[in-house]
């Protein structure tokens, strides 16, 4: 382009060009656009040379990727930092370790035989298909029947197919302690689901090393699990969280069935969790209380006798949340006080009387909730100043106290350092 | 939870200021029947934070003030409290809020905020 024109003081500004003006821009233009186009071309060929070098080498830098000469051991490593910590990983493709065997045929194998990756699992009941239940009319009705039986059948396929995934995840753990949480629903009709799924685990009872059950059984399932279970070693058993598995005093269970949760009675357990089980079929399950460290025992159905026999009885707790909730047995046989040694930790909610004295010299951590107006300050039982003395953090629910009773406790608990006023329940 | 605050308040004695109640207090929280007044609470960190106290030094205070429907707030404490609350000290209140949480701008539905000059957006 011409170094200058005759346009050079008007641009920039809103001057207006003539006709003339115009075909004399044009003109200045010419030569300066066939340069820009000849630019563009030697740009496009330089840029398709360059990638046609650069698909040449990606392939050879894909070999030269750092990943590909990681130790197993850092690799493993890795892959076990991808599960979750907070729960197990469930059995689904967005997570791990499935998810890593969804990269590469290499990684696939890999995860597949590392044992650790597959030593916890999440099995979530709601995934397995419906079991439709035959109803009376059916039950007369030739026709009707066979195609119940065929739903039936289909609804097994999908369910037997899902626990066969059960059953090779935990075989690829090898003699690994497993980890096994089962998730159902409250009110289902999975009972055979969850009775196909319990035998599915049966194989594995020797690596069962922590265990939470979430489902829900009747009497007929847990006495046939139960069956199965009684004849079985369970070495490694350390953890068990049983919540809602049963419903007590249906009108259709046995007087007097023997206790579902025998097999509890492993000497290995040292934690058990129970959430909404009757007590009575606990306090006779046979379980080594003396070896417990750990105790939750909460829900409606624990009655002050039971509680108090099981307490009794877990000489070494070290932690203990439970509640007396069930006003069936109340006062019955219950011990002048209970002597728990090691408790250092201790939530406590009495819904129903429990006028028993602890002896707990350990203790620096308690919660405690009650809705007996007459026991509501305890301080009176011998042992509850002593208790109070030696704490440093209390949890008190309100509820039907008096400000005369939180003071009472207050004044005993001199070494107090964190004081909390929440509901219990 | 008056008299209860009350108590746990430590009291003059010569020119130190002492409790009998938990004096190694170093977490309170109140997520149940929060019916004391702001001022109570207020005295009760104030004196349970400050030199003259013979016991521990609060480093926590946590109130559900929601939890005593109709309760309003009479005292800002944080605005009251500001030279306490500090790295040392957490102080955790909520209040029912008369009316709903949201705010209101004069560009509210512009779309990006490309298409507002940048003087509009001062204060916003």
């Amino acid at each position: 382009m011409a170094a200058n024109t005759p346009f050079d003081s008007v641009l920039g500004t809103n001057f207006i060009p003539s006709e003339s003006d115009v075909q004399l821009i044009n003109a200045y233009l010419v030569e300066p656009l066939s340069k820009i186009t000849e630019l563009d071309l030697e740009s496009n060929r330089l840029q398709a040379e360059r990638d046609e070098i650069f698909a040449q080498i990606q392939p050879y830098q894909a070999l030269l990727s750092p990943i590909r000469r990681l130790p197993l051991d850092i690799m493993e490593r890795i892959f076990l930092s991808c599960l979750p910590t907070q729960r197990n990983p469930a059995m689904s493709t967005l997570e791990a370790p499935l998810k890593l065997g969804r990269i590469c045929s290499s990684w696939r194998s890999f995860a597949y035989s590392s044992p650790r990756l597959w030593s916890r699992i999440h099995i979530s009941l709601l995934h397995l298909g419906e079991i439709p239940e035959i109803s009376t009319d059916t039950e007369t009705d030739f026709e009707g029947y066979e195609i119940h039986e065929w739903r039936v059948e289909e609804a097994m396929v999908g369910i037997r197919c899902h626990l066969d995934g059960v059953s090779e995840w935990l075989t690829r753990a090898e003699s690994h302690p497993l980890s096994i949480s089962i998730f159902g629903c409250r009110y289902s009709s999975r009972l055979s689901a969850t009775l196909a799924l319990l035998q599915t685990l049966l194989p594995f009872t020797k690596q069962w090393q922590d265990l939470e059950l979430l489902v829900t059984c009747d009497h007929s399932v847990l006495q046939e699990f139960r069956q199965h279970l009684k004849l079985l070693e369970f070495p490694l058993l350390r953890s068990v969280y049983l919540s809602e598995v049963l419903y007590p005093d249906s009108p259709f269970d046995p007087p007097n069935p023997p206790s579902p949760f025998e097999w509890l009675s492993t000497p290995s357990l040292r934690s058990l969790h129970a959430l909404s089980l009757p007590s009575t079929s606990l306090a006779k399950s046979g379980i080594h209380w003396p070896i417990l460290t750990e105790l939750t025992l909460l829900g409606p159905f624990i009655t002050p006798r039971d509680a108090a026999s099981i307490l009794t009885g877990c000489a070494n707790i070290v932690k203990c949340a439970f509640e007396v909730s069930d006003p069936r047995v109340v006062g019955v046989n219950l011990p002048e006080s209970i002597e728990l040694r090691q408790l250092k930790s201790l939530s406590f909610y009495e819904k129903v009387g429990f006028p028993v004295s602890l002896y707990l010299p350990k203790l620096c951590d308690l919660s405690f909730g009650t809705e007996c107006l007459a026991n509501i300050l305890r301080c009176d039982l011998p042992g509850t100043p002593s208790i109070l003395r030696g704490l440093t953090t209390l949890t008190l629910d309100l509820f039907g106290f008096t400000p005369e009773a939180v003071l009472e406790c207050l004044s005993y608990a001199s070494s107090l350092e964190r004081l909390t006023f929440r509901a219990l329940k | 939870m008056a008299k209860v605050i009350e108590a746990l308040t430590p009291t003059e004695s010569d020119d130190l200021l002492v409790t009998a109640f938990c004096p190694n207090l170093e977490t309170f929280e109140c997520e149940m029947a929060p019916n004391f007044s702001d001022k109570a609470l207020e005295t009760l960190i104030i004196k349970r934070t400050g030199s003259r106290f013979r016991g521990s030094t609060l480093w926590r205070v946590a109130v559900d003030f929601t939890q005593y429907p109709g309760r309003p707030m009479t005292l800002d404490l944080w605005e009251s409290l500001e030279n306490v609350v500090d790295d040392f000290f957490e102080l955790d209140l909520t209040y029912v809020t008369d009316q709903p949480d949201m705010s209101i701008s004069a560009w509210s539905g512009v779309g990006t905020t490309e298409m507002v000059p940048e003087w509009a957006l001062e204060g916003i």
